[in-house]
């Protein structure tokens, strides 16, 4: 379980990114966090792994408070951030330098990985692609079996073939105990991956807020996204955009309004635009936050 | 498992440290060798036999005034750049055991490595003095002076005769300190600057003991005092008087300690700090 409660965070000493921020995440889930850039998705995966302190409020993440960084707290979560270090030795010199740091981690999964994306393990980290490197940590961070995983932005430099290879790896590497956080701007990779999707909105008063938590099916149920000729007749209007044939909808999901037209699937980019565009609307719908845009 | 320090974690990091980092810290011992054994060639072992055993004490102390803060530098930064420090943070193993690590490499490694070198060095060059052939302006010279041509092994205690040992022993836990407070330009900020005024107040000290008593060395006023005399009326062996100061020496020992204690308090606090 993540618990933020009441957050208070900023890099400067006036300007805070989190003012009362508050989420809470159950275990078993992989999330996707979503928002536009400089919301601090990233700045929110550091201060869940104790890389980041918050000025004020408080995060637990299982038992154990991040900020403290003790060996236990470290050794069940894994961060692969979007930026990162390798050193210069082989794939196995780096396996056999961390893994014993990890209690749970698993070899044969880590070759199968591996296996997966092409990776020979004699092959030295500085000789591969920005890809490559970020395919082996992956992989490392899945076969760690820590029991939270944050990944930030991890499609950024896959090519087309290896992001759906991700989506399968992390799919099979997901289980009742362990949280995948996954933050991004590319929502359309991990569409079918992701569930629940929590978006983060801006306040008035400029900082961060979440402004959507909730499950596909708790969006599929109460949002309707579709394909229509034109924009007249439909429940209130969330997000439109000009498509080939029509527009692109996201509407109010009243079943009986929309007798006429066939229901599509969820669409995280207009989903994230209709959030963005209509956080009241959104937040009614969804009762989430209830302070958030008050 | 013990949340503070365990040895089973404690030695995993050191060999994830050993092989993400044996590279690097070979080239840079192999360069801290390389140095030493030019510098001590150049400046020690080419001189007359009397002056060797000076400048070998000289020649320890200036070179590792300068590369210690370097190799400490060095070592401890990795924890202000961004990715690599991000990637240290995350390793399972506690506070301690990183900033321990850290003193383990940037502190006993290098003195063990600089002295391993400098004894190493020491053999060879007074092997060299001992078996030098010396040309007749130079044996003429030794003879008139009544100096012997022969010298012995480095004596480490004729270290602690020269005035700037105590700041040599602050020098790493200053450096430690600096690097982790200053995350931008430390070896500038830091070291270069901090230590430079610490040193030039301690060394000034000195000079206005030296230029008030009218002596002809410069006096120590750190650990504890002690002067430089000879006797003009009656020319003979010059000593150094160890002006006794019971209470003084103590508090003198007393802040030393107390200053390398606080410093090295200074990095680790730092590094449980430090923001990523």
């Amino acid at each position: 379980m993540i618990q933020l409660n009441g957050v208070r965070f900023g890099y400067t000493r006036n300007r805070f990114i989190y003012d009362g921020f508050s989420l809470s995440l159950p275990p078993g889930t992989i999330f996707g966090l979503l928002g536009p850039n400089g919301a601090g998705k990233s700045t929110l995966l550091r201060l869940m792994a104790g890389l980041l302190f918050p000025k004020s409020g408080t995060v637990r993440v299982n038992q154990h408070t991040p900020g403290d960084r003790k060996p236990a707290f470290l050794e069940d979560v894994f961060l692969l951030p979007e930026e990162f270090y390798v050193p210069s030795g082989s794939i196995r010199t780096f396996v056999k330098s961390n893994a014993p740091f990890y209690p749970r981690f698993d070899h044969a999964q880590f070759a199968g990985y591996l296996a997966e994306f092409g990776l020979p393990d004699n092959q030295k980290l500085t000789e591969l692609s920005y890809g490559q490197k970020k395919k082996v940590l992956i992989g490392f961070g899945l076969a760690t079996n820590t029991a939270l995983l944050l990944l930030d932005e991890p499609t950024n430099g896959l090519d087309i073939p290896s992001k759906s290879q991700f989506r399968r790896l992390v799919a099979g590497a997901a289980h009742e105990h362990r949280t995948i956080i996954i933050s991004t701007h590319q929502v359309r990779d991990l569409e079918t991956l992701i569930d629940p999707i929590v978006i983060l909105g801006e306040k008035p008063n400029g900082s961060m807020s979440v402004a959507l938590n909730a499950s596909v099916e708790a969006i599929t149920d109460r949002l309707w996204f579709g394909l229509v000729p034109d924009l007249t007749g439909l429940p209130p209007i969330l997000y439109s955009e000009r498509a080939v044939g029509g527009y692109a909808v996201v509407t109010e999901n009243r079943p009986d309004e929309l007798t006429d037209y066939r229901s599509g699937r969820l669409d995280l980019e207009r989903l994230y635009n209709a959030v963005q565009s209509h956080p009241a609307r959104i937040q009614e719908l969804f009762s989430v936050e209830p302070q958030t845009y008050a | 498992m013990n949340q503070t320090f365990s040895s089973a974690r404690f030695g995993r990091l050191l060999r994830k440290y050993w092989r993400d980092d044996k590279a690097g810290l070979t080239a840079a011992l192999g360069t801290l060798f390389a140095t030493q054994a030019a510098t001590m060639s150049f400046v020690c072992y080419s001189s007359l036999p009397d002056s060797v055993q000076e400048n070998r004490a000289v020649g320890f102390l200036s070179l590792s005034l300068m590369i210690w803060p370097l190799f400490t530098v060095a070592i401890a930064s990795v924890y202000n750049k961004r990715d690599q420090g991000l990637s240290l943070f995350m390793v399972p193993a506690s506070l301690f055991e990183k900033w321990l690590q850290l003193w383990l490499v940037s502190g006993l490694l290098f003195m063990v490595c600089f002295i391993g070198f400098f004894s190493l060095i020491d053999v060879f060059g007074t092997y060299y003095v001992n078996h030098k052939t010396w040309s007749a302006e130079e044996l003429s010279y030794l003879s008139r002076n009544n100096i012997t041509r022969t010298v012995e092994l480095f004596d480490y205690a004729d270290l602690l005769h020269t005035p700037i040992w105590a700041i040599w022993v602050l020098l790493h836990p200053f450096s430690l300190a600096a690097t982790l407070l200053f995350k931008k330009y430390p070896l500038v900020f830091g070291v270069a600057v901090g230590f430079a005024l610490f040193a030039g107040s301690l060394n000034l000290n000195g000079f206005a003991l030296m230029s008030m008593l009218n002596l002809e060395r410069l006096a120590k006023p750190f650990p504890f005092a002690e002067i430089w005399a000879n006797n003009s009326k009656f020319p003979g062996p010059s000593r150094y008087l160890t002006l006794s100061q019971p209470i003084g020496d103590s508090i003198r020992w007393g802040v030393g300690i107390i200053s390398v204690g606080l410093l090295y308090a200074v990095a680790y606090f730092r590094l449980k700090e430090r923001e990523v």
